[in-house]
């Protein structure tokens, strides 16, 4: 990877792979501020998961991963499940951190929400509004869904 | 299956939680590790089973050394003190697990967990959930789930710790009746020495992390090598005494020594002597055994099947006091009351090597 100034990014602007404005960098950024919402999901329910559940799969014969995958897993998954559903609900509306590493490149880097700025920058109320209205809906079938998955948390939860 | 541990040892930083510890089980015993609670015995048990390393020894299983095995490989069962049943799937899911992690054919797996439910007392269950069952009925599950795949071993680890005294019991006999009708090699850890007697054809008692002495329940209750087995297997009565020749002196009373103890002659000993083991009476004529002095009956407690009773001695160091247990019976016949003057003498008794000041436990 050659590390090129010329575009201001410094270390993650390489001219072979793109990062800085760029959809990578979309894609890191989004990561890094949604990690801590699934984390925050999952670790209570880990942390109540004790060790031995994890020593019974291995007396019984299962590997490290078939543990995981038949044990662990379908006891998080409700709470994975919860966490990327917030985690979605927090990116729908993410403007700040994607338009500085984005840089909102109208047709290359711009998300809904970048667009919806441009848009009424620009005086393009329809464009600004119709958008807005979307994301106005898929947040309200991402509160209805959250709503259903935190039930089905709690049930679970209460029947242990 | 028989089992080999050669000097196996284990420290968690400088504590030293198993040392020195050798054992051979052999092939279809239902072997009993008691201690008290911190002793190293269910981290033993997680060293046979795999489920944590070795500092130092070997584990054979049948000849084969399994010591650097994972736990995947040593074909035990382990059963927990909490069940640890997988919450999200059914009993008959929880049960054939380990038959499908070895790709049994479906209709075998069928069968076996037909048949299982069927030895544990649950021919109707495989559906039902974890959470549905009691906690009884939750560990039956567990062990049927351990004895799926026919293991080498049975490893348990205070399988009845989490359950009420009755049942306990109750699956205390019903793993016993398993275990010796399927001849499988089981180790039980456990604190509870009523529960060791009752299945255990051999106990090794454990105590910080060494394995002191290997019995079978009657030889480590009568004649035990230590005095903490002695004092932790139920209630006892150490007394100072000396060894001679073939005669015992303890205070102004000699006895003749028991069988096997010539090599404490010459010696200072601890005299035990169970409470269950003393006899009283008014006259020294009366007496059953052998008379060891007389003392004031102190106490007259009711302790259900047996009286308890307390008795101060008159003569010996610091005016012993001797917990005796009588029946009703026996109470009645030698008509004793409190602060009565008695005549103690011991049925049976036991020497062990003095290693400090006895008293009475």
């Amino acid at each position: 990877m050659r590390l090129s100034s010329c575009s201001g990014g410094g270390w993650f602007a390489p001219t072979i792979i793109p990062i800085v404005f760029a959809y990578p960098a979309i894609l890191l950024v989004k990561i890094f501020v949604s990690l801590p919402f699934v984390t925050r999901e999952i670790q209570p329910v880990l942390g109540a998961l004790t060790p031995e559940f994890e020593e019974a799969a291995y007396t019984l014969g299962a590997s490290r991963w078939t543990t995981f995958r038949r044990i662990i897993l379908p006891e998080i998954w409700t709470a994975l499940l919860y966490g990327i559903v917030l985690t979605f609900a927090r990116m729908i509306g993410e403007f700040g951190a994607v338009s500085v590493v984005g840089g909102a490149l109208e047709g290359y880097t711009e998300t809904a929400t970048t667009f919806i700025f441009r848009a009424l920058k620009d005086r393009d109320d329809t464009g600004g509004y119709s958008v807005s209205v979307l994301l106005c809906i898929i947040s309200v079938i991402i509160l209805v869904v959250m709503n259903q998955l935190k039930n089905r948390f709690v049930d679970d939860a209460d029947n242990r | 299956m028989s089992i080999i541990l050669n000097q196996i040892n284990k420290s968690y930083g400088l504590q030293h939680v198993v040392r020195d510890v050798s054992l051979h089980i052999e092939t279809g015993e239902l072997f009993v590790l008691l201690g008290a609670s911190g002793s190293g015995k269910s981290t033993l048990l997680r060293l046979i089973a795999g489920l944590i390393d070795v500092d130092a020894g070997t584990i054979l299983l049948n000849g084969n050394d399994v010591t650097h095995l994972p736990p995947q490989k040593r074909e035990t069962g382990f059963v927990f003190q909490n069940y640890s049943l997988f919450r999200h799937m059914t009993v008959a899911q929880n049960i054939e697990f380990g038959l499908s992690i070895r790709r049994y054919a479906r209709i075998d797996r069928q069968q076996r967990v037909h048949e299982l439910l069927e030895l544990i007392g649950l021919p109707d269950y495989g559906k039902r959930m974890p959470n549905q069952l009691s906690g009884g009925q939750q560990q039956r599950v567990a062990l049927a789930r351990a004895l799926a795949y026919d293991p080498n071993v049975l490893l348990m680890d205070e399988p009845f710790g989490a359950l009420d005294a009755k049942i306990r019991t109750q699956l205390r006999q019903n793993l016993h009746e398993i275990q010796k009708r399927l001849g499988i090699t089981a180790i039980l850890v456990t604190h509870d020495q009523e529960e060791a007697f009752e299945i255990a054809d051999r106990i090794g008692i454990i105590d910080q992390g060494r394995l002191l002495e290997v019995g079978t329940p009657s030889e480590l209750y009568r004649r035990p090598q230590h005095r903490f087995t002695a004092t932790f297997l139920g209630s006892v009565n150490l007394l100072n005494a000396s060894r001679n020749g073939t005669q015992v002196y303890v205070g102004d009373s000699s006895l003749p020594a028991p069988a096997g103890t010539d090599y404490l002659s010459g010696q200072q000993v601890e005299l035990l002597a169970r409470p269950e083991e003393i006899a009283l009476s008014l006259t020294p004529n009366t007496a059953q055994g052998h008379v060891i002095g007389t003392g004031i009956i102190e106490t007259l407690a009711f302790a259900g099947p047996m009286q308890r009773i307390t008795v101060r001695l008159d003569k010996g160091e610091n005016k012993q006091l001797l917990t005796v247990l009588l029946s009703p019976g026996e109470l009645r016949n030698a008509a004793l009351q409190l602060r009565q003057q008695v005549w103690v003498s011991l049925k049976d008794f036991h020497l062990l090597p003095q290693t400090q000041p006895a008293s009475t436990k």
